[in-house]
């Protein structure tokens, strides 16, 4: 998985991998919401992921302690700015492409439930209109 | 259930008191008392 990241501190030398008693704090953003992030990174390997927190309780950006990660692709070398990593774990590009496309699935199922709840109540809304003015219309005749 | 939908139709600025059937105003006034929205009652003799 490739994200575009912006690092606050750090002492890690560009293309190697961390040594287990390092950590890495990176702040990006992401599609995904904080659950699957944190599913995603969660199960790929734990003997890699240290700590997982989020910065605030917003949905963006996330905070990840790694270590075992290969950093890739320094743009403009150690210390703030922004990077490109790559996390060197298996299938997790696949994953998180699956997580995304359900994302948009689920949202895409959201609208349309709500378009169906809103034709629904109008439905309802109608029909007691009707049944109220025949009502009201049979107590005149009578 | 259906005075619920009318005061929460009516809460949420979708419908107004006025458009309530004769027959439900009673009870979507009382919805709306107990929604604490009984500025959103316009008919005098329901408030």
């Amino acid at each position: 998985m490739t994200e575009k990241i912006t690092f606050g501190t750090t002492n890690v030398t560009p293309k190697r991998i961390l040594e287990n008693s390092e950590s890495l704090t990176i702040t990006f953003t992401s599609d995904l919401t904080y659950e699957q992030i944190k599913a995603l990174l969660s199960n790929i390997d734990n003997t890699n992921v240290i700590t997982y927190t989020r910065e605030s309780d917003g949905q963006v950006p996330y905070t990840h302690n790694y270590t075992g990660y290969t950093i890739l692709q320094p743009t403009i070398g150690v210390g703030e700015g922004e990077y490109t990593i790559t996390l060197n774990q298996p299938n997790l590009q696949q994953k998180y492409e699956e997580l995304r496309a359900e994302n948009e699935h689920l949202k895409a199922d959201k609208v349309a439930l709500e378009q169906r709840v809103a034709l629904t109540e109008g439905c309802i809304l109608e029909l007691s209109e009707v049944i109220y003015a025949t009502e009201t219309a049979k107590e005149g005749g009578e | 259930m259906v005075a619920l939908l009318w005061a929460n139709k009516i809460i949420a600025l979708d419908k107004t008191f006025n458009d309530v059937p004769a027959g439900l105003k009673k009870q979507v006034a009382k919805e709306l008392k107990l929604a604490g929205c009984e500025d959103l009652i316009t008919e005098e003799q329901y408030k």
